[in-house]
């Protein structure tokens, strides 16, 4: 047990260190981390509130199976994430919505009623949610300071209360310091990810404790389960109403991981990039999935330890409290809080934003705020929203002491979510089909809301007249429709029943007024805006707008609820993106569009559409012009993207004709140059013949001189018809004219066989060749050129070393996917500059020796003779004294 | 990511739509082994889970360019 005065004393101590880490993100000296996305898939984390923590184990304790739909739901519905939620956050952002009122407002043509609408849907289905979690807090309080709990006598002495207030307070702090909503919010989005990351974390050290300290590990507590408690009530469907809460809790979480407020304000309007999306769609699935892994265990392990009628939701608080284990019940009890705080931040600051921009504004102080100086209008907005955090607190206190004690968390998270289903139809269909109409929307939700009231709400709070009548004389007085058995349906349950006939007449009644009434030419813009979004260009585009704008009158619009400043900003921008429309019809509409937007962040999309139309003239168009008007528009996008794609095939088959252009000229100057060279080097040995010839003429000349002249004549054209030679194989070999028939020939044989020649030769000097020969190396080789390589490769070193001390190494291994022969020297080795051009033809060093000149072709024709063998010949720049070239060669298949 | 990339993402929801639903998931409840602690129930609707995140991951890897 821990005393009171402690646990006061860690809670504030905590309440401050958060206070101090959104302070931080706000003055951006964490704002690397706070952009990170793993701090986005964390923020997701307040899904999992105290209905979560605590909820889920006590339905786990009492109906086994029944607690995981509730993730199951956003688990198969998250992958699709990248498909439904990407355009929901694009036409967010590019419209500055700041929570789902406002998105549905603007789908629905900006309409100010189903704004206030979806509000007061949220607000009905939130409050009782948020009471619950300071109830859990206040619960637990108790249970870990006295093993009890007990009611408080007054507000006072209710320790919820004050933390209620502080949590007020933060959320005024951190969640209100913008006017405009739909701006991020980078402190509470980093302390909600800090709550998410260390509610997992005690709640993994919980589960750790209680399976393995407390039990010997998941098979005792699975054994003692299996022999005392009627363990098949945990694994499987004991009646057709499990079965049905499965089946309908899986799309009532699916629905809620869009709908409820708070997963809609962090997962849009926090957003800020599409990375921080694509990671949520494996990060959250796996977040809930760690959050799951000892529910079962915690709820059987209090099952079997803690005395009957205990209640189960609080199980992972009362099994440590029980053996005494005060830090881990501290644990437990801060990261259940940490849930809870999260989650009323959260919930709170979208409210508040909800309330402001879809209710008071638009049908309180208007009127108001366009006659304002401007900094008047954003602290009246400013305190507009703090008010409503602390009333939505306050009233969620107050309802906190009106509830039944018997009702579990796991209840009233489901009645949240029923009552957010209700903007499901609305929603969803919405999305994708352009002719749903706020009429139907607005039809549809009050017709959905209805039947919740009277299925679920009036037969729960046993409503005398009502009940009474509904179960006795069915709706319109007609027996066969009584609330729990509507047309036969007895099978399910008040939630379930109130589920499936809210969602049926929701979606019927809205699709049926949507078919049946035409809508106005605008709601039908917006409806095109959304559900025709193309990602590459910007909302303004699909904006019809005919009729005369008042520039600056709408400028000075701007400016009363803005500031000039942010108003310049803004509009220089607009004109800089906007550059490429000037001088064309629709420039009012796209400055019209702009101010909207920039609008709504601030007051609310209906507000916004209110205001601006009272400073523009706006000629009304028919549905069907346009209709006309945005095919037209939609055509010339599609017409603009197949050019701009003809362009881009034309820039690189341009960039692809001037690189071809390029290396035609480099050819043509090799081969100048080539002739050049081939030119001289035939020029010396004709020259050379014809001076010998032409002395052979004279009559008197010794006949020891005639022989020495005919000798050299002799040699000359040997060393033509050699040069000559070696360029015709070059020439062959690089134009691939001639092809090399290679066969498998062992290495080990093969190279002492082509080097052979050289030791007759060798033998007076101090010249050493070196073997080294992997045994039975096979490759693939024409045995010929390779041995012309060889050669060349050896003759080059012997030109180079030392004629005492002279050592050629030729080293031949196989590796993994080639073989590698290589010739390494102790001669002057290669100068660096020269490398890169020595298998260059004709190419001889200017650093050689005298003694070392040749034609300059022999590495050349190395070269085209082992490429020629799909191989690859290279310098070991690496050798610090002498030379190594190496041969990589590819191996050859063994059959 | 283009446009049918994103398909495969709906695809692997659908998929877990129908894993998930009650006649595949009452089948499940029929199996009687245990892995490490876990009775088969859990096991197999964990490992689809964690399969999930698995699969999700690797198209992100491979598609998100």
């Amino acid at each position: 047990m821990i005393s009171k005065p402690l646990l006061s004393i860690i809670i504030i101590a905590y309440l401050i260190l958060l206070f101090v880490l959104a302070y931080l993100a706000e003055q951006s000296r964490l704002k690397k981390f706070v952009g990170h996305p793993f701090i986005y898939v964390l923020s997701l984390g307040v899904y999992c509130s105290a209905w979560t923590y605590y909820g889920s184990i006590g339905i786990a304790a009492k109906n086994g199976i029944e607690f995981l739909p509730i993730y199951l739901g956003p688990v198969i519905v998250i992958p699709a994430w990248i498909f439904i939620l990407k355009k929901v956050i694009q036409v967010s952002k590019q419209n500055n919505v700041a929570s789902i009122a406002d998105f549905l407002s603007l789908r629905y043509g900006n309409s100010r009623f189903l704004g206030a609408l979806v509000t007061f849907v949220c607000l009905v289905a939130i409050l009782p949610y948020i009471s619950l979690q300071l109830k859990a807090v206040s619960e637990t309080f108790q249970l870990i300071t006295t093993k009890q709990i007990v009611k408080p006598g007054s507000f006072t002495k209710d320790s919820s209360f004050y933390i209620a207030l502080t949590l007020g307070l933060f959320s005024a702090l951190f969640g209100t310091n913008s006017s405009d909503a739909s701006q991020g919010r980078s402190g509470v989005l980093f302390v909600v990810a800090i709550e998410s990351f260390l509610k997992l974390l005690f709640f993994l050290i919980a589960g750790f404790y209680i399976t393995f300290i407390v039990f010997k590990g998941p098979h005792e507590i699975l054994q003692q389960a299996q022999e005392q408690l009627h363990f098949n009530h945990f694994t499987a469907f004991q009646s057709l109403e499990d079965v049905m809460n499965w089946q309908f809790l899986i799309p009532l979480s699916m629905f809620a991981i869009f709908l409820l407020p708070r997963q809609f304000h962090i997962a849009v309007v926090e957003n800020k990039s599409f990375k921080q999306l694509h990671t949520s769609l494996w990060a959250f699935p796996l977040y809930l999935l760690l959050f799951n892994f000892f529910v079962i265990f915690i709820a059987w392990a209090g099952n079997l330890l803690l005395p009957e009628g205990t209640k189960a939701d609080y199980y992972s608080l009362l099994l440590p409290i029980s053996r005494g284990n005060s830090f881990i019940s501290l644990l437990v009890f801060m990261g259940g809080f940490s849930a809870v705080i999260s989650m009323v931040v959260v919930s709170t600051i979208a409210l508040s934003t909800m309330l402001s921009n879809n209710v008071i504004i638009p049908y309180g102080v208007l009127q108001r705020l366009s006659v304002n100086e401007p900094t008047k209008n954003k602290q009246l907005i400013l305190w507009i929203r703090r008010a409503l955090v602390f009333a939505i607190i306050l009233i969620s206190y107050i309802l906190l002491h009106s509830f039944r004690v018997e009702l579990s968390l796991f209840s009233i998270g489901l009645v949240a979510f029923l009552f957010i289903a209700q903007l499901a139809p609305s929603f969803f269909i919405g999305l994708y089909w352009s002719r749903g109409s706020s009429f139907g929307a607005i039809a549809g939700i009050f017709v959905g809301l209805l039947v919740c009231v009277f299925l679920y709400l009036v037969p729960y709070w046993e409503v005398p007249y009502f009940t009474k009548t509904l179960s006795e004389a069915g709706f319109l007085g007609l027996s066969s429709l009584p609330p729990n058995n509507l047309f036969g349906f007895a099978t399910l349950n008040p939630i379930q029943n109130a589920f499936f006939w809210s969602m049926v007449a929701n979606s019927f009644v809205y699709v049926f007024i949507s078919l049946g009434i035409v809508s106005h030419y605008r709601e039908r813009n917006y409806a095109e805006m959304v559900v025709n979004l193309n990602y590459q260009f910007d909302s303004e585009d699909a904006f019809v707008w005919k009729g005369k704008a008042d520039i600056d009158a709408i400028k000075e619009l701007l400016v009363r609820f803005l500031g000039e400043r942010q108003v310049e900003k803004a509009i220089a921008k607009f004109n800089e993106n906007n550059s490429r429309f000037r001088e064309i019809e629709n420039e009012d509409a796209r400055f019209i569009n702009f101010s909207e937007k920039l609008l709504t962040g601030t007051i609310g999309a209906a507000s916004a559409k209110i205001l601006l139309s009272n400073v523009t003239h706006e000629q009304p168009v028919s549905l069907y012009e346009l209709l006309e008007i945005l095919e037209e528009n939609r055509a010339a996008l599609l017409s603009n993207k197949k050019l701009k794609e003809k362009s881009q095939q034309l820039a690189k088959i341009t960039h692809e004709l001037k690189k071809a252009n390029q290396e035609l000229i480099e050819q043509d100057e090799i081969k100048d140059s080539f002739l050049d060279t081939v030119a001289h080097e035939l020029k010396t040995p004709i020259a050379s013949i014809r001076a010998s010839s032409e002395l052979l003429v004279e009559e008197d000349l010794p006949l020891e001189l005639k022989e020495q002249f005919l000798a050299n004549i002799q040699q000359d054209s040997e060393r033509l018809t050699d040069l000559v030679n070696t360029i015709l194989d070059i020439e062959k070999l690089q134009r691939g004219k001639e092809h090399l028939q290679l066969v498998p020939v062992n290495l080990s044989e093969f190279v002492p066989n082509s080097i052979s020649r050289f030791y007759p030769i060798l033998k007076d000097t101090g010249i050493k060749i070196e073997l080294n020969i992997e045994p039975n190396l096979m490759a693939n080789i024409h045995e010929n050129r390779m041995s012309q390589v060889l050669t060349n490769l050896v003759s080059n070193s012997l030109k180079f070393i030392d004629e005492k001390k002279g050592l050629i190494q030729l080293t031949a291994k196989q590796f993994q996917n080639h073989i590698e022969l290589t010739v390494t020297d102790n001669g002057k080795g290669f100068v660096k500059n020269d490398i890169p051009m020595v298998f260059d033809k004709f190419f001889q060093s200017k650093n050689q020796l005298l003694k070392a000149k040749g034609s300059g072709l022999g590495l050349s024709i190395c070269k085209q003779i082992v490429e020629a063998h799909n191989g690859k010949i290279f310098i070991d720049e690496n050798v610090k004294t002498g030379a190594r070239i190496t041969i990589r060669l590819p191996k050859a298949e063994v059959e | 990511m283009r446009k049918r990339d994103q398909q495969k993402f709906v695809v692997v929801s659908i998929v877990l739509g129908i894993l998930f639903i009650f006649p595949i998931v009452q089948g499940l409840s029929q199996f009687q082994f245990q892995v490490f602690g876990f009775p088969a129930f859990y096991a197999i609707v964990f490992a689809i889970w964690l399969s999930s995140v698995g699969i999700t991951f690797y198209l992100l890897k491979r598609y998100d360019k």
